[in-house]
C-alpha cells in the first residue's frame, strides 16, 4: 500500500497533468444540453458577477456625459416634436378617411451587452435583461443596423445571446426584392455566407441579404448583409454560397434590442417601447 | 518576487482579463493574459502550477464557449505543463528571453485550439495562425512581460 503512495507521490506531476487532460476531454466530449448547463453554470457563478460590477461602473459614467448631450438635444428635439405632432394629427385625419388597417405594433426590449467573451470564438453576448423582463430563448436580437443574432437561454436577470458569427447561427434568409432563399449563417472562420443557392442565381454581389420570415424565429425583412463574392460551396459542388459582408460591425455593438412577444412582457416595466409600424417598413428606408 | 506579490500578479492579470478583454484590444488584436498568467505559474511554480492555472484559466474562457467547451483548458494545461517541465532550460530574468516564451506559448496554445477548432471544416488553419494569432502573440507577449516588470520593479523598490 506505501509503495502504491509512494508512486503516486513520485509521480504526481504526471498523474496530475493526465486528470488535467481527461476532465478537458470529458468537458470537450460532453453533448449538446450538459455542456451548455455545465458552461453557463460557471459562467454565472464565477464570471458574471465581476462583470456587472464593470459594466455598472462603465453605465455610470457614460450616463453623465450622456446626459450633457441629451440635454443640448432635448431643445431641439423640443422644436422637431410639435412638428411631428402637427404632422400626426393630419396623418391620422388622412388615415380615417382612407380607412387604413392599424397595424400591429412591434416591442423591443432595449438592453446593454454587459459581456462579450473573453476568449477565441466565443461568439456570444451576455445582455443584462432576463425572464424577468419578457425575454426568453430564440428571440431576435437586433440593432438598427441589422441582425445581430437570438436569445439562448436566459436566466431571471440576464440572458445569452447567440451571435450570428456563431457556428450553429442560421437563419433564413433572400435578396430584398428576390424570391431565391438561402440560409445565412457563419463557417468556422466566422466569416459569413448565404449558403445553399442553387446554380441558376439571380443573386449579384451588391445585393442586401435580409431575413425571409421562414423559420419561425426571425420575421421578414431584417438586414443580415451584402453579397461581396458568391463561389462554389465545395469544388465540383451543386450549389453556391455568397460571401457576405455583416450589416452589424459586432465589435461596435453596446446596446441591443430585443424583439419581444409583447403577450408575455409588462406594459408597466418601462422597458418596452412600440415601434407603429412593421419591421419591413423600419428597413425599408436604407 | 515573493510568493504573495506573484499571486497578486496572477490575480491583477486575470481581473485585467476578465473585466477589460475588450477595452485591451488594439484594432482587432485580442491580447491573451490568461495565457500569460499560465506561463508564469509554469516558469515559477512549475509543471503542477502550470496546468492548474492553465486548467482554471481555460474553463473560465471556455464558459464562453459553447460549441468546444473544453478546449482553451486543454490547450492552456498543455501549456502550462510543458513550460513547466522546461523551465530550467529557458527560465531567465531578461524580458526579451521572457517575450520569446510567452510567444511561443501562445503560438502553439492556438495551433492546438485552432487544430483541433478547424479539425471538420474547410476553413484555412494556417490564415488563423498567421494573421490572428502572430499578432496576438507579440502584443500578448509584450504586455505581459511589461505586467510583469511593472511588478518586479515596484516589488524591487520595497526591497531596497
Amino acid at each position: 500500500m506505501s509503495k502504491f503512495f509512494l508512486f503516486l507521490w513520485e509521480h504526481k506531476q504526471s498523474l496530475l497533468f493526465l486528470l488535467l487532460l481527461l476532465l478537458c476531454l470529458a468537458a470537450i466530449s460532453l453533448t449538446g444540453r450538459n455542456r451548455f448547463q455545465l458552461a453557463r453554470t460557471i459562467n454565472r457563478t464565477l464570471i458574471t458577477p465581476f462583470q456587472m460590477v464593470v459594466s455598472k461602473a462603465d453605465y455610470y459614467i457614460s450616463l453623465k456625459k450622456e446626459n450633457e448631450r441629451l440635454r443640448k438635444n432635448n431643445f431641439v428635439l423640443s422644436l422637431e416634436l410639435y412638428r411631428l405632432e402637427q404632422a400626426r394629427q393630419q396623418n391620422e385625419r388622412l388615415k380615417n378617411l382612407l380607412d387604413f388597417a392599424s397595424q400591429t405594433p412591434i416591442h423591443f426590449i432595449t438592453c446593454r451587452v454587459i459581456s462579450g467573451g473573453i476568449g477565441e470564438r466565443s461568439n456570444v453576448f451576455i445582455i443584462d435583461k432576463g425572464n424577468r423582463h419578457g425575454i426568453s430563448p430564440n428571440m431576435p436580437v437586433l440593432v438598427p443596423e441589422g441582425l445581430v443574432g437570438k436569445t439562448i437561454e436566459t436566466d431571471p436577470g440576464r440572458s445569452v445571446v447567440e451571435l450570428y458569427t456563431h457556428q450553429d447561427f442560421r437563419v433564413s434568409a433572400m435578396p430584398s426584392g428576390k424570391t431565391e432563399r438561402g440560409i445565412a449563417g457563419s463557417a468556422a472562420s466566422g466569416q459569413l455566407y448565404l449558403f445553399n443557392i442553387p446554380l441558376r442565381t439571380s443573386i449579384e454581389v451588391g445585393d442586401l441579404i435580409v431575413s425571409s420570415g421562414m423559420g419561425g424565429i426571425f420575421p421578414k425583412g431584417i438586414p443580415v448583409g451584402v453579397v461581396n463574392d458568391i463561389e462554389r460551396e465545395q469544388e465540383m459542388g451543386i450549389k453556391l454560397r455568397a460571401r457576405l459582408s455583416a450589416s452589424v460591425d459586432l465589435d461596435r455593438v453596446s446596446e441591443v434590442f430585443v424583439l419581444a412577444d409583447s403577450a408575455f412582457v409588462s406594459p408597466g416595466s418601462g422597458i418596452l417601447f412600440e415601434a407603429h409600424d412593421s419591421l419591413n417598413h423600419l428597413w425599408s428606408d436604407r | 518576487m515573493s510568493n504573495f506579490r506573484f499571486i497578486l500578479f496572477l490575480f491583477t492579470l486575470f481581473f485585467v482579463h476578465l473585466l477589460f478583454y475588450q477595452y485591451i484590444s488594439v484594432g482587432e488584436i485580442f491580447p491573451d493574459l490568461f495565457l500569460v498568467m499560465v506561463v508564469y505559474a509554469g516558469l515559477i511554480w512549475g509543471p503542477e502550477g502550470g496546468s492548474l492555472i492553465g486548467f482554471f484559466c481555460g474553463i473560465a474562457q471556455d464558459s464562453f464557449s459553447f460549441t468546444y467547451f473544453g478546449l482553451h483548458a486543454l490547450a492552456k494545461v498543455i501549456a502550462g505543463f510543458v513550460i513547466g517541465k522546461v523551465r530550467h532550460s529557458f527560465f531567465s530574468n531578461k524580458p526579451l528571453v521572457q517575450a520569446a516564451i510567452i510567444l511561443v506559448a501562445k503560438m502553439a496554445h492556438d495551433a492546438i485550439f485552432y487544430g483541433i477548432y478547424f479539425a471538420r471544416t474547410s476553413e484555412s488553419f494556417w490564415r488563423q495562425i498567421v494573421f490572428v494569432s502572430a499578432p496576438s502573440a507579440v502584443y500578448t507577449a509584450v504586455l505581459g512581460v511589461v505586467l510583469f516588470m511593472l511588478f518586479r520593479v515596484r516589488h524591487n523598490r520595497m526591497n531596497w
